[in-house]
């Protein structure tokens, strides 16, 4: 230890050993009892009005219950969430299962297969056929067009008599085979 | 050796350097009981008034704010729970209004240092025994000593190695963490021995 640290802890020393002197403790309290007395009276109606209606907050056992109620009521409310969670992942699944109830009911048309397909969260309930996006797209275009034609085809024979009678007379005689 | 002391410093050294304070008397205030707060500012306000003393180095201020210290400790002494964390209630209210103070004091400065405190040091350290110095003297050397320190530091300082509280004591009390306490009182160490190296 050099010197200046010597000097350092007497000073220290110095000043810890000369703790400040309180003039008179019992004179001093009895002017905080005083002050208290007279803030006491001072006490204005809206605060008295508070202090009836709320004081019982500072009551140990009434801030504990309330501790333990709020807590009792965030657990319910997390359990609440969970469950509300629970629900919708079912309903989601609910939509599916009735998306192939659905179609039970449909015929065997294309447009209809296409519309559970769509229904159905974009695939087929039986699962073991995906087809792609870009393929339906392609297969819808390729109805489109066989209808347009079908229907020219149509207008073409039923405008044309002799076509009408000859194709009726194939189709007899196909029917007879 | 002890009955060789002066009767003066021997009074000193009896004095507790703790506050110690019966359960039953805060479960007294608790329930509003005024003779036993009375009892209570007794025991506990040359406590408050030594930590207020050193911070302000003002004895009608100190005064002042262990007394506004005592009302809100008694308008809140519900929340209290334990002697224990009453004294720490306590030194809380105290610390944090010399803390304002010292800040106010910080913007308008109005010491400076002396040659004629520094003799007093210098007188004072040459004693063999230390006598007990008066309230305005320590005061004096505590304000010289602590003159280039922040607010923080010299809380720290005081509050450490004046009025020997552990790290966790001041850490409850002052709300800073124990690695800002040791910063601040490494620094303040510093300075403060930096201040008597060059004028002692």
């Amino acid at each position: 230890m050099d010197a200046e640290d010597k000097k350092y802890d007497k000073v220290l020393d110095l000043l810890k050993k000369s703790r400040p002197v309180f003039g008179n403790a019992d004179v001093f309290s009895k002017k905080v009892i005083r002050l208290l007395h007279e803030q006491k009276s001072k006490v204005s109606l809206p605060e008295l009005i508070i202090e009836y209606l709320f004081g019982w907050v500072y009551t140990g056992w009434i801030r504990r219950s309330m501790v333990a109620a709020a807590l009792v009521m965030v657990v319910f409310f997390g359990f609440q969430q969970a469950l509300i969670l629970k629900r919708i992942n079912d309903l989601s699944l609910e939509r599916i299962q009735n998306g192939v109830l659905f179609k039970a009911s449909l015929t065997d048309d294309l447009t209809s297969r296409i519309l559970e397909y769509r229904l159905t969260g974009k695939q087929f309930s039986d699962g073991k056929v995906t087809v792609s996006e870009e393929e339906i797209d392609n297969l819808i275009r390729s109805v489109n067009k066989l209808q347009i034609k079908y229907r020219d085809l149509i207008y073409l024979i039923e405008n044309d008599p002799q076509l009408k009678k000859y194709i009726e007379s194939r189709m007899n005689e196909n029917r007879k085979n | 050796m002890f009955f060789t002391l002066p009767l003066k410093l021997r009074l000193i050294n009896t004095i507790p350097q703790q506050i110690l304070i019966d359960k039953d008397i805060i479960d007294e205030c608790r329930k509003g009981d005024l003779h036993s707060f009375e009892e209570l500012v007794n025991i506990s306000s040359p406590f408050a008034f030594s930590v207020a003393f050193r911070m302000l180095g003002d004895e009608p201020q100190a005064s002042d704010i262990v007394q506004e210290s005592m009302i809100t400790v008694w308008k809140t002494i519900t929340k209290i729970r334990s002697a224990d964390s009453y004294k720490t209630w306590l030194y809380r209210i105290v610390v944090n209004k010399c803390y304002d103070e010292l800040r106010k004091r910080k913007k308008n400065p109005e010491f400076s240092a002396d040659e004629k405190t520094w003799a007093l040091i210098s007188n004072r350290i040459s004693e063999e025994p230390f006598t007990e110095m008066e309230n305005i003297e320590s005061a004096r050397i505590i304000n010289l000593l602590t003159e280039k320190l922040s607010p923080k530091q010299k809380t720290v300082f005081i509050l450490s190695d004046l009025e020997e509280m552990s790290n966790e004591e001041i850490s409850a009390i002052t709300g800073m963490s124990r690695t800002n306490i040791k910063a601040n009182l490494h620094y303040a160490r510093k300075k403060i021995g930096e201040m008597i190296e060059k004028y002692l």
